[in-house]
């Protein structure tokens, strides 16, 4: 009983710390409707600009109270301002998808863009919070606590009274919710909307500054990732509160640590609740919830009346070329792909051969995104985990029962979309938002779970895994092995094309389009939805199985640098800005994601730079890479076919109107397009 | 034999009577009207035909056979096709995208294998069969343009013509005037009369528009706080004086 | 404010100056002018896709006009944000659902309240709603997505009531009420009109509209195609509405 009891305090104080991050969640999606993945970001950023200020040994050694005043009470709420007028502003009508896939970009991007622009150090050690000598530890019989636990615990309690006190007794937070739902329909009753949306980002930035320098001691060194960790595991107790009862949520952070605490104590050593369930609490909890939680599934975002007010701008059509045009575009496509290729047979050395094969796996895996987001239009974010399904399946069949590794891939493959299919069922009545969240939460069990289990991972050693050979050849050697993925990836591709514009591609249309219609038509969405996700799966796990054979010794000591659940974001980031409704746009993402840091940052830019300014510039740093790629992705909602898509679609018909303009000697087409006037046709005409 | 018959359908809502064992039927290739206040249940009764809803008591059957436990996209393979009152087009289809997609539906051939094997193409017959509804409602011109950028009234025709590529044996319309003006209402009640009488559909209408109504269907049914009031042949029902005071007010 | 300036009781409390507007880059007006004078009811008729939302909007501030102006009270509001027109005494009732579906029925009025009447004002203008319509009173704290269509055009209406704004503009009042119903939202729509509120209606029931009406205007294509009093618009309403080319 004691130890229970013990258990149960000792789990309080990092109760407190869940609570204030499911706290802060739940603020911003009920202050702005945005499910906001970023809120570790912006955290970090607060906590960054501490630590340069006071912190860090070779910096302004600044006293505690102005550098926390400057970092938290100036910079957060100035982030948060900027954010809501370059970004959340222009997004009020957009999806919860589109919306997730903003916060995605930001998550990706913020923290590189203050490493870059504070000068930080990789790994900032000597972390210290706001709380002058927080690690003094005060003793209450048999338990310490020491002064950041006291801190936070007061700081939480705080929060939630006089965050629930605006939203039930002021205007303001009237307003605020008012603004979430339609921000027209507030502006019609007089209130300035764009004023009381400003001041929502404000405040929520601030509530994330203030958790960022608050929780900053937890962690050994101070990196987004930490805060990334801490994040996903609180965004269990804000989808527990329903991401709207700020109390619940405090109550949801705090029973989540305590139980979690209980089961890692209590029951004995080897027992399954001990060594499993209860580090996988959060997870276990998030799914649980998903699933089971009828209020959620029943919920419907409640939609703006007067969004219509604001139509999104509509997507530049790319079907009206002349012939010439695309066999042209074609045809470079073939001729720039077909030279790489000839290029790295032939002349590339065994690095660059390494890189452009990694390059083609990624371009196979990010065909998996094309599927689950291109043609479904869901964010899925654990693509790495059915990858990484498929790596250690075939390291687990080659190395145990000897098997053929291509066999032992493609069962990798069926078992991915086995579970990816399994995976869909309790998940398919999740809409948008939710689904991804499902998928974030499956992610996380299998990383901190399924991934130390023998049986998934190999354990400690790892695994040997040979390249393959099909009768006659011999795939052993690299630059076959480089043919061997191409051949993969032309036939993933072609398969992908095939689904896009056959049956399921088609339903898949109309659903995205409008569900009850489809259904009305006798399309069976939950069967369709499952299809398309053991789809990806199994390009995924297909992909994965490629890894594996390409690093030939695999296990669980390579899952961090391959397929972590941080890549699930960074994938999904990159294929949507690069384009996620084509395999050209996968392909596209492959190389990029292998390729833009090596190629672009490290050497093109360099060069362009020295060219033109006096001074030498070795290499960019890499973090660019993330920043571009998070930028491309935030413009998701303007720009669902993805931002280099767009631009190329645009410039395609720049080149368009250049041809007519060659053959008809002078422009006719209208400046402005005049509202349709189509014309009713009646029913005598027949 | 009736096509669609309904017996004694209750609904209740966290103990609100909703529906309160409603009966209607539908005879084969017959156009029938239902009407009613707001609130009465219109569209909870709708929705019980579809599926959507589960009535705590009565059945449907259709064509002889029971309903109550299919799933909403299995009705649509029996026959069963409907348009919505808030217009659901497929958002970033064309008009003749729409059909395809019904006729494969319809079809309910196809799936993953044949597309991997790159059997999913659009079909010569699907494209012809596309063609002939496009031609049948008027909707050429607007053929290859993205709906969303069609008026309502050229979209609740898409919707129309997206039910009948799935050769239903009834049609059921939910408000389908609702939000058209006069011209577009007029273009529509041709319409469907074309189709009752062409294809033989059996059509359920439910109406607020009086006159549309009136001119359209030859039997009526009238709810009113979740009770049948009324029913019969259309003009027996209007002149009844319950109908006049709950539904048409002082209008008529 | 703008009682302020010396012409203000001449202009017209409502005058739109050759505006052109739209969604992006589909137009949906083009050149409309008219003026609404103090105390008159226009009715503002046409087919769909004629232009009459676009117009109500517009005359809220929700669109700003392409090219043209917008005056109330003889101020230029051009360009000027929607929050400004409300605090300016218009009231816009949009088409379809007006009231906030996520916000209780005492949020939903207390919105306005709060801003019109500040904080200590806005108990007895809540009283002074539920006096009006007790149905109200019953669901004070019910969701309003919750309402059935009837009561939650009665919930925007009272607003309406207790507000007594300058201008009210109403988009499609009548739009999925029973004729029942809607007889109940015109009868308080002649209560607000002798409240002395100036009333722009926008309908597609011709019949109600021109029953309150003192002129109308009728849109074709985003153009006037008839500005004038009700009385001269005789049988032109028939040829233009329903025979439209």
């Amino acid at each position: 009983m004691e130890e229970l009891v013990s258990a149960v305090i000792r789990g309080f104080p990092q109760g407190c710390v869940y609570a204030l991050v499911a706290v802060g969640f739940v603020l911003t999606y009920k202050t702005s409707g945005v499910f906001n993945l970023a809120f570790g970001a912006q955290a970090f950023v607060s906590a960054a600009l501490y630590w340069r200020l006071h912190t860090d040994p070779e910096g302004w050694q600044w006293p505690i109270v102005p550098a926390a005043f400057v970092s938290v009470v100036i910079a957060a709420p100035l982030l948060g301002f900027v954010l809501d007028r370059a970004l959340y502003r222009h997004l009020r009508t957009a999806s919860p998808v589109a919306k997730l896939v903003t916060s995605l970009g930001l998550l990706v991007a913020l923290p590189e863009i203050a490493k870059i622009v504070l000068d930080m150090p990789p790994q900032a050690y000597g972390t210290e919070g706001i709380v002058p000598d927080g690690r003094v530890v005060y003793r209450f019989g048999d338990y310490a606590l020491n002064r950041d636990d006291i801190v936070t615990i007061v700081v939480v309690i705080l929060a939630v009274a006089v965050l629930s006190a605006l939203f039930r007794f002021t205007a303001l937070g009237l307003r605020m919710r008012a603004v979430v739902e339609s921000p027209r329909m507030t502006e019609l009753a007089g209130v300035n909307a764009d004023r009381v949306g400003s001041i929502s980002w404000m405040l929520s930035s601030f509530f994330a500054g203030v958790a960022g320098v608050l929780l900053a001691p937890l962690f050994p060194y101070l990196g987004a990732d930490q805060y990334f960790q801490l994040v996903v595991t609180a965004v269990a107790a804000a989808v527990l509160a329903g991401l709207s009862s700020l109390p619940v949520a405090l109550v949801g952070g705090l029973a989540l640590s305590v139980v979690s605490q209980v089961m890692v104590t209590y029951p004995p050593q080897d027992s399954f609740v001990r060594q499993v369930l209860g580090p996988a609490l959060p997870f276990v909890v998030l799914f649980g919830v998903l699933v089971f939680m009828p209020s959620l599934q029943r919920r419907r975002e409640a939609t703006d009346p007067l969004a219509g007010v604001d139509p999104p701008p509509p997507a530049l059509a790319a079907d009206e070329r002349s012939r010439a045009l695309t066999i042209g575009t074609y045809v470079f496509g073939a001729v720039v792909g077909l030279g790489f290729f000839w290029w790295v047979l032939t002349v590339a050395n065994s690095y660059w051969l390494a890189r452009f094969t990694e390059a083609v796996i990624y371009a196979v895996i990010f065909c998996s995104i094309t599927v689950i987001t291109g043609m479904t239009g869901q964010v899925s974010l654990c693509q790495p985990a059915f990858a990484a399904i498929g790596a250690f399946t075939t390291a687990q069949l080659v190395t145990r029962y000897d098997m053929s590794v291509l066999a032992a891939m493609v069962i990798g493959a069926l078992l991915a979309a086995l579970t990816g299919g399994l995976l869909s069922i309790p998940a398919l009545r999740l809409g948008g938002i939710f689904l991804a969240l499902a998928t974030l939460a499956f992610a996380l069990f299998f990383e901190r779970v399924l991934v130390k289990e023998e049986w998934v991972g190999g354990g400690a050693s790892l695994m040997d895994v040979p390249r393959p050979t099909i009768g006659p050849w011999d795939f052993g050697d690299d630059r076959a092995f480089f043919v061997l993925c191409t051949v993969v990836l032309v036939v993933v591709g072609t398969l992908v094309i095939f689904v896009r514009g056959g049956t399921t591609g088609r339903y898949l249309d109309a659903l995205r389009g409008s569900e009850v219609a489809a259904a009305a038509i006798g399309i069976n969405p939950a069967r369709l939805r499952i299809t398309a996700f053991a789809l990806s799966a199994a390009i995924a796990g297909v992909g994965g199985g490629l890894i594996a054979m390409f690093s030939e010794r695999f296990g669980q000591a390579n899952y961090d640098a391959r397929f972590s659940v941080f890549f699930g974001l960074v994938w999904t980031v990159i294929v949507v800005s690069i384009g996620s409704r084509t395999v050209e746009g996968a392909i596209q993402a492959g190389a990029a994601f292998i390729l833009f840091p090596l190629v672009i940052l490290q050497r093109f830019l360099p060069w362009l730079l020295n060219l033109v300014l006096p001074w030498h510039v070795e290499s960019l740093p890499t973090g660019l890479t993330f920043i571009l790629f998070g930028l491309g992705a935030i413009t998701y909602a303007k720009h669902p076919e993805g931002s280099v898509e767009f631009g190329k679609r645009r410039s395609l018909n720049a080149v368009q109107r250049w041809i007519d303009r060659l053959g008809r000697g002078s422009v006719d087409t209208p400046p402005d397009t005049v509202e349709p006037a189509v014309s009713l046709p009646t029913g005598s005409e027949r | 034999m009736s096509l669609l018959v309904a017996e004694g359908v209750t609904k209740k809502f966290a103990g609100i009577t909703a529906l309160d064992s409603v009966s209607l039927d539908v005879g084969e290739h017959e156009l029938v009207g239902l009407i009613g206040p707001n609130g009465a249940g219109k569209t909870t009764f709708f929705n019980c035909l579809l599926g959507l809803l589960r009535p705590d008591a009565g059945t449907v059957t259709f064509a002889g056979s029971d309903l109550t436990r299919v799933p909403v996209h299995r009705r649509a393979r029996l026959g069963i096709g409907r348009t919505f009152q808030r217009i659901e087009l497929f958002v970033g289809m064309t008009p003749r995208e729409h059909f395809v997609v019904a006729a494969r539906a319809r079809a309910g051939r196809g799936g993953l294998v044949a597309d991997l094997l790159g059997r999913g193409r659009v079909t010569r017959e699907e494209h012809d069969r596309a063609q002939e509804m496009l031609e049948l409602l008027g909707l050429g011109p607007v053929a290859d343009k993205k709906v969303e950028g069609l008026s309502l009234g050229i979209g609740r025709l898409v919707e129309v013509g997206r039910a009948l590529m799935t050769e239903p044996r009834l049609l059921l319309l939910d408000e389908p005037s609702s939000g058209l003006d006069r011209a577009e209402t007029a273009v529509l009640a041709e319409t469907l009369r074309s189709v009752q009488r062409e294809r033989g559909t059996a059509i359920l209408l439910v109406e607020h528009d009086v006159d549309l109504v009136r001119s359209l269907v030859g039997r009526v049914f009238v709810l009113d706080f979740g009770v049948l009031i009324a029913s019969g042949r259309t003009e027996d029902v209007f002149a009844d004086a319950a109908v006049r005071r709950a539904y048409l007010g002082d209008l008529v | 404010m703008a009682a302020a300036e010396p012409d203000s009781a001449a202009a017209p409390l409502l005058e739109l100056r050759g505006v052109e507007a739209g969604y992006g880059p589909f137009r949906a007006l083009f050149g409309v002018s008219f003026a609404l004078a103090r105390g008159r009811v226009l009715a503002l008729l046409g087919s769909n896709g004629a232009g009459k939302t676009t117009v109500a909007r517009v005359c809220s501030g929700l669109i700003v006009p392409t090219a043209g102006s917008v005056w109330l009270d003889g101020t230029d509001f051009t360009g000027r944000p929607a929050h400004e027109y409300a605090c300016a005494g218009v009231v816009h009732a949009p088409e379809g659902r007006s009231v906030f579906a996520t916000l209780t029925v005492e949020e939903n009025l207390a919105l306005t309240f709060g801003r019109s009447r500040g904080r200590a004002g806005t108990g007895a203008a809540l009283e002074e709603a539920y006096a009006m319509f007790p149905r109200l009173g019953e669901r004070r704290r019910q969701v309003a997505g919750t309402l059935s269509g009837g009561e939650q055009r009665m919930l925007a209406l009272a607003r309406v009531l207790v507000e007594k704004p300058r201008l009210l503009v109403a988009d499609e009042l009548s739009l999925g009420l029973a004729p029942i119903v809607v007889d109940d939202v015109y009868r308080i729509l002649a209560t607000i009109r002798d409240a002395g509120t100036t009333l722009l209606i926008v309908e597609q029931h011709v019949h109600h509209a021109l029953g309150i009406a003192d002129d109308a205007i009728v849109l074709a294509h985003g153009e006037i195609a008839f500005d004038g009093p009700v009385s001269e618009l005789g049988d032109l309403h028939e040829r233009v509405l329903g025979g439209d080319p």
